[in-house]
């Protein structure tokens, strides 16, 4: 990177950037864990402590808080002193910020698989580790935001904009959502029941969902793709655009996640109107990445880096297209509950923010330990591939296996009657599970290819570069 | 006017974004969590016997609610399946809901009328010996572990004061009734309690 | 909502759509102001550009802001707003159905479940219903599971009118029996289990004794419900005990943990669940499902059954394919081979634990081929005999396993140790070792036999070759645990027992003739000894219910021989002698003595056996056998009674290995042997030893005493090695 790193303070993000790559490994392998267990079930080896029920909010908050949020935690007090042009607001509060989350996530990865869990999907964590997360955000608050205070340069940089809407909407979110009166040690009750708990627990889930996995990686996104390809940032004012439809509209569309439940009708069809709404500011902020990327394209013909980006970009449209399909009734109706879900989970999860971290990561690592070049460009390009064919395969099987069994369980006789069983609609989509697990291989047999490419650039010396192109 | 400021000043960019990111919670969530008396009123919801609420807690630990939900939606071939729909009254005493979000097992809200107590322990068990293709995970550490019920006084109680009208009798017997039972007999009381007290609603 | 909150709810969506509105609008009019080309500012090397945004994009605002603004209107979305259009949630429907099962069967006057059966509409919907809530008990056939009753079988717990069916639907029912397990003594339970085993045909080596005081328990304790235990009671449940039909599974182990530890069996009640109709319509599905198995038994032939049921008998399937006094044809027989253990399968026609879902070719692959239906089958399974069966006698065993109970015991997995547990070796094992050439029925060419003789021969052939499969005991095996051809019928060792050689040179030097050899197949029972262990098993499940012109054919092709099998040229035979003046003398009295207070004391100071306490050793044909292996082992081991017969039940043996040294048993031993056996060569005191250890390794030593006892806990595992 540029001359100058020494007027920042680049080692505390050289901290969070190893544990965001580890996480990732450790969190994805975990889901192929996962994926392996729903085919063939007996690599649950009857034990307590790695079962399917405990084990996927370990996979889920292992990526959400360990791989992301590490990422995010990183690249924003990076880019924040970067677009600054200061230094940290406080040195030992970022210290105390990155120690005090990875106690957060070893505490995760001890007390899921105990089985201390609260059961709000993305918030299992038992209510003395929340109010871990809710200290530490904090400190990241006031670290951040008193960075941009003290800034020397006049405009806060747009990246930032997203970063403090992370920062500010995850806090309120996770609060409300984990309100719980305790029990002991290790076990609470949420004080919002049923129906009522619900809209909280979507409005949080979806949230963390927007907050996390969306706008704070538009924010590193809007950093790190102009520095890649060497471009201005297209539109200015589609970010302002962009920005305030996502902070507005992205709150409400929790609700779509109870189309057709118990809750109220008003609240459902609120939540699918600003579902609908919020694909145009999605798509505009994609547009405006894009754009940015493609002002390069001499780049963009040889650089898998940028590539990867633009798949990033790709998949987000995929993702934010899906969502409010989803959210409409007939679809919602067909769709809801099943893998087609979790396929479009993952398919925003891996493909736009995988793409987006990874490569983040094959830019940034080797600048941030003042590298120029990666030891092995061969060993990215089958990263690439193997990465793209692992979410197709995933995408596309979890597709059937989601309609699939969708139309099964609403399909019915001329006389009404159901036409399959429960069991008839599991027994179709396994081989497609098998799929997903072939696909979600490939992916993390990727991130190893990455992670020991990585680990060669930055511990060779320059010269020791394995190919020439 | 707006856009100016945001962008120079970090106060206003806090600002402005907690108001516009409120918006969502002042309409959704407030409004419906004021209504928690009228909810109440047309509930046929009863509340859960301590030893289902130590049952409750073991689905909850398991994760069980990661591969089963709780929520018939109220579309015809789905009440077919799993019997009557949720109405809004019926999870008042849920703390919190277990409604899930992913079927990879099927809908739980009326399992309680379905199944024997020994199959529940079978499956449990051994999934794959009553349902050849079944994908759950055995789950034979249940009937080993048992339950000191040392716990479930305070749960009963902080239930209690988050509006489950619990009598201190109930409370007080409640270790009991718990003490001594295994964790799993505990998940199949509960489980074998699911839909019961919404059966006499006659509308499926 | 009341007023205050819907107002409150509409007021906030209004201004916040309204501020998303403005930001939009702003831009959109101020438009023209932009311009790709100029930067707004720099960020660490990033310039910001002011690009118009496309135009497409507000117009699509526009029109999304009108369709929702027309939504909320027409649909509920703002507060208690009910919208202009009606539109209630439950109205959605992913498909439109044009009928009900209540229309379809209103206008049917025969509402009989016999009717309702013969309507496809209703038993289709029947069948979907009970795919959905009652599959995951009964399984998707309704042929039932362990615990779970087959609802095809015609045989009812709670009696099988139409009304009774109904009432188990819509009421369901409650089966319970009390653990007897704080009452009753270990002992009394598992005796009371080896009565009710006894009540069916299996395979059940109790002694009588036990059985007898099983049944004086149980009257005392079990009859005011169980009768006898042949009789059912309808009102509380009570099943028949003397038929096949096990709901809690039928092995003596299952039999005892339910009397250990009771029942509380529950079917749920369904009329809160289910429509009237519907039930019906279940009901209608699982009547056709029985009439179905009913028409399928009833159309086959009952001859070619009774001759499938002899070949069974021949091929003696029940013998593995039963555990230890398990159900009979239900499997779970463990065989351990040095690379692991497999078990043998359920072969009753349960469709998901059994060969239910197997067609005649299936089976066909699998007995000719060792092609099972869900992968190789390992060579435990004697396929490579088997392959000689004709077609008609194959279609006849096809036709008696269809006849016979479906049990749903379930398979037990296989232990084998990679690699060989990965069944698609097995393919290689078959390329490689077996033969499958057609068996050839041409006369022996080492002698010369009458035309009566050479059928009897041709015959004995079939049987013995095929479905007898005795070269699977009977001859050695390599290391890949394929049998060697050439060493066809020269012994080899199997649970701790040598199987003897049984080739025509042997049989012909031990002086086995077609009387005796024929007496001791189809009886047990022969003037050269008695069977035991696995061969008695053998006469009890197999040759003794042969007839006696097949027996005599299997003998006649055992004597006789064939290729690699052929008696030499001036093969002399033993003449034992008995006890003569010698045995008497000084130097062999001290020897003679230990006879006389060991083995005399039971099979006669002559050792011409005494009935019934003990076989003759005198021409016995363990005793003349070349390989000493079973006499040594049997002083070792000592002898279970085999239960052959009420009349000739011969008393256990006692074990001797704790009594007599190894040197003094290799004396008794050659003692024996030289006179009662008319072999001369000694057995020494180092073979002893060797015998003695390997048993000892392999847990078949035995006791000091052997007692009824000792049934209890016998070894139930056949040990290859």
């Amino acid at each position: 990177m540029s001359p100058g790193m020494e007027l920042y303070d680049v080692k505390v993000v050289r901290y969070f950037i190893v544990a965001a790559v580890a996480w990732s490994i450790a969190g994805m392998f975990i889901g192929v864990v996962l994926a392996a267990q729903l085919y063939w079930p007996v690599l649950n080896f009857d034990s307590e402590y790695i079962q399917f029920g405990r084990l996927r909010p370990l996979h889920t908050s292992g990526v959400i808080y360990g791989f992301v949020v590490n990422m995010l935690m990183g690249t924003s007090l990076y880019i924040v002193q970067r677009t600054g042009q200061t230094k940290l607001f406080n040195q030992s509060l970022s210290w105390m910020v990155f120690w005090g989350w990875q106690l957060v996530l070893f505490l995760a990865l001890v007390t899921l698989p105990m089985g201390y869990t609260t059961s709000k999907e993305y918030a299992e964590l038992e209510w003395p580790i929340d109010l871990l997360i809710v200290l530490v955000w904090v400190l990241y608050a006031v670290l951040f935001f008193g960075t941009i205070a003290k800034r020397k340069v006049n405009h806060i940089f747009v990246a930032n904009w997203f970063f403090g809407a992370f920062i500010i909407v995850v806090a309120l979110i996770f609060i409300l959502n984990n309100l719980a009166m305790p029990v002991s040690l290790m076990k609470s009750y949420s004080v919002f029941a049923g129906a009522q708990d619900a809209i909280v627990q979507w409005w949080w889930g979806h949230n963390a969902v927007g907050f996390l996995l969306t706008a704070g990686i538009i924010g590193m996104n809007y950093y790190f793709i102009p520095k890649l390809s060497e471009r201005p940032i297209y539109s200015y004012r589609l970010s302002v655009i962009h920005f305030w439809g996502l902070v507005g509209f992205y709150t409400w569309a929790g609700t779509h996640h109870l189309v057709y439940s118990s809750v109220p009708v008003w609240v459902q069809n609120i939540g699918i109107v600003m579902s609908l709404i919020l694909w145009l500011p999605s798509w505009a902020g994609a547009f405006n990445s894009a754009m940015t990327l493609l002002q390069n394209k001499e780049k963009l013909k040889t650089d898998y880096i940028m590539w990867f980006f633009m798949s990033a970009i790709l998949y987000y449209c995929l993702a934010t297209f899906e969502g409010p399909l989803l959210a409409i009734r007939w679809f919602n109706m067909v769709a809801h509950n099943t893998e087609w879900i979790i396929g479009h989970v993952h398919s925003a999860a891996l493909g736009w923010v995988g793409m987006s971290g990874i490569a983040t990561f094959y830019y940034f690592i080797p600048r941030l330990w003042g590298k120029t070049q990666l030891w092995s460009n061969r060993m990215l390009k089958w990263h690439f591939w193997l990465a793209h064919v692992g979410v197709a395969l995933y995408a596309i099987a979890l597709w059937v296996a989601g309609i699939g069994e969708g139309y099964m369980w609403l399909a019915q006789q001329e006389n009404g009657s159901l036409v399959y069983s429960f069991v008839e609609a599991m027994d179709f989509k396994a081989p497609w599970l098998f799929v997903r697990f072939f696909g979600g291989a490939c992916f993390v047999t990727g991130l190893l290819l990455m992670a020991f490419n990585l680990y060669k650039t930055v511990s060779l010396e320059q010269e020791g570069v394995a190919d020439a192109n | 006017m707006l856009t100016k400021d945001f962008t120079h000043s970090v106060v206003i960019l806090i600002i402005s974004t907690i108001v516009v990111a409120s918006f969502s919670v002042l309409v959704l969530v407030v409004p419906n969590l004021v209504r928690t008396d009228e909810i109440r009123a047309t509930s046929l919801a009863k509340p859960l016997t301590a030893l289902e609420v130590a049952g409750r807690d073991v689905y909850i630990s398991e994760g069980c609610h990661v591969c089963h939900t709780q929520m018939v939606r109220g579309i015809e071939p789905e009440i077919k399946r799993d019997g009557r729909a949720n109405k809004e009254g019926d999870d008042i005493y849920e703390f919190p809901n277990l409604w899930g979000s992913k079927r990879t097992g099927p809908d739980l809200t009326n399992l309680g009328r379905k199944y024997s107590a020994q199959w529940q322990r079978l499956h449990l068990i051994d999934p794959r010996q009553v349902v050849p293709t079944s994908l759950m995970p055995a789950y034979p550490w249940l009937f080993k572990q048992v339950l000191s019920g040392d716990d479930i006084e305070n749960k009963m109680r902080v239930l209690q004061g988050l509006g489950v009208p619990y009598t201190e009798s109930e409370i007080e017997r409640s270790r009991l009734a718990v003490k001594g039972v295994t964790k799993g007999e505990a998940l199949i009381h509960y489980l074998q309690s699911l839909g019961n007290d919404t059966a006499s609603d006659q509308e499926r | 909502m009341t007023v205050f909150w819907n107002t409150w709810v509409i007021v906030f969506i209004f201004i916040f759509l309204a501020f998303m509105a403005l930001v939009v609008i702003k831009y959109w009019r101020t438009e023209h102001t932009a311009d790709k080309d100029k930067t707004i500012e720099s960020f660490d090397g990033i310039d910001e550009n002011d690009a118009p945004p496309p135009r497409i994009f507000y117009l699509a605002y526009l029109i999304a802001f009108i369709i929702s603004a027309g939504f909320l209107v027409l649909y509920p979305g703002l507060g208690n707003w009910a919208g202009l259009m009606g539109w209630k949630q439950i109205d959605d429907a992913l498909s439109s159905p044009t009928t009900d099962l209540d229309m379809q069967i209103a206008p049917l006057s025969d509402l009989s479940l016999g009717g309702l059966a013969a309507n496809p509409q209703v038993t289709k919907s029947g069948e979907l219903l009970f795919q959905n809530h009652c599959a995951a008990c009964h399984r998707a056939n309704a042929q039932g599971q362990k615990h779970f009753p087959n609802l095809t079988d015609n045989e009812w717990l709670y009696g099988g009118t139409e009304k009774d069916i109904i009432h188990s639907i819509e009421k369901g029912r409650h089966g319970a029996m009390p653990g007897w397990k704080d009452i009753l003594s270990e002992d009394q339970i598992l005796k009371m289990s080896y009565y009710i085993g006894s009540l069916q045909r299996r395979n059940l080596n109790a002694p009588q004794v036990k059985i007898d005081l099983g049944k004086e328990i149980f009257v005392q304790y079990c009859s005011s419900c169980h009768g006898d235990g042949t009789v059912a009671n309808i009102e509380i449940g009570a099943p028949v005990l003397s038929d096949d039909i096990w709901l809690h599974g039928g092995s003596i182990e299952e039999i005892k943990h339910t009397i250990e530890f009771g029942l509380n069996n529950l079917m749920p009640a369904f009329a809160e669940q289910l429509s009237r109709n519907e039930i019906l319509a279940i009901g209608a599905y699982i009547t056709e499902q029985r009439l179905r198995y009913d028409a399928k038994l009833a159309a086959l032939d009952t001859q070619s059954v009774a001759r499938g049921e002899y070949l069974a008998n021949a091929g003696d399937c029940v013998a593995c394919h039963s555990s230890e006094s398990g159900e009979r044809f239900a499997g779970g027989l463990p065989f351990k081979t040095p690379f692991g253990t497999i078990y043998s399968t359920n072969i009753t026609p349960h469709f998901s634990e059994g060969i239910g879902d197997n067609d005649y070719a299936e089976f066909k692959a699998a007995l000719f081929d060792g092609k099972g239906k869900h992968g190789y089958l390992y060579p435990a399974m004697p396929y490579t005999s088997y392959q000689y069966l004709t077609e008609q006698d194959t279609q006849d065993l096809w036709n008696y396993l269809q006849s016979i109970t479906a049990v749903p015991r379930q398979n037990d997995p296989n232990e084998m140790m990679f690699p060989s547990n990965i069944r698609q070796g097995l393919l290689g094992w078959n390329l490689v070792f077996m033969d499958t050439e057609p068996l050839s029925y041409a006369a022996p060419e080492h002698v010369e036999l009458n035309e009566h003789e050479l059928k009897q021969w041709q015959q004995g052939k079939y049987w013995v070759m095929g479905l007898g499969h005795c070269s699977e005991c009977h001859t050695p095996r390599n290391l890949a645990q394929a049998l060697i051809p050439e060493k066809i019928f020269q012994g080899n060792i199997i649970d701790g027992w040598n199987a003897p050689n049984i080739s025509a040179q042997e049989l012909h030097e031990d002086r086995w003739d077609l009387e005796s050899l024929t007496d001791f197949l189809h009886t047990g029972h022969s003037d050269k000894g008695s069977a035991f262990a696995g061969m008695a098993d053998v006469v009890k499940n197999s040759t003794s219910l042969m007839t006696r012109d097949d027996i005599e054919a299997i003998s006649r092709y055992l004597l006789v021989g064939d290729v690699y099998n052929t008696i030499p040229d001036g093969q002399k035979q033993l003449s034992p002698t008995g006890f003569v003046a010698e045995s008497y003398s000084a130097e062999q009295f001290e020897t003679f003595a230990m006879y006389a207070d060991t083995c005399g004391a039971c099979h006669g100071e002559d050792g011409k056996g005494r009935d019934p306490i003990a076989p003759t050793l005198l021409n016995n044909g363990i005793i003349m056998h070349s390989d000493p292996f079973n006499t040594i082992a049997v002083t070792i081991r000592g002898l279970a009674p085999t239960y052959l017969d009420e009349e000739r039940n011969f008393m256990p043996m006692t074990s001797f290995q704790n009594v007599l040294t190894d040197s003094e048993l290799a004396k008794l031993i050659s003692f024996v042997r030289l006179y009662l056996g008319g072999r001369e060569e000694p057995v020494t005191a180092a073979q002893v030893k060797a015998v003695r250890q390997q048993l000892e390794k392999a847990g078949f030593a035995g006791n000091l005493h052997t007692t009824p006892d000792m049934y209890d806990h016998k070894d139930t595992d056949i040990n290859i090695d």
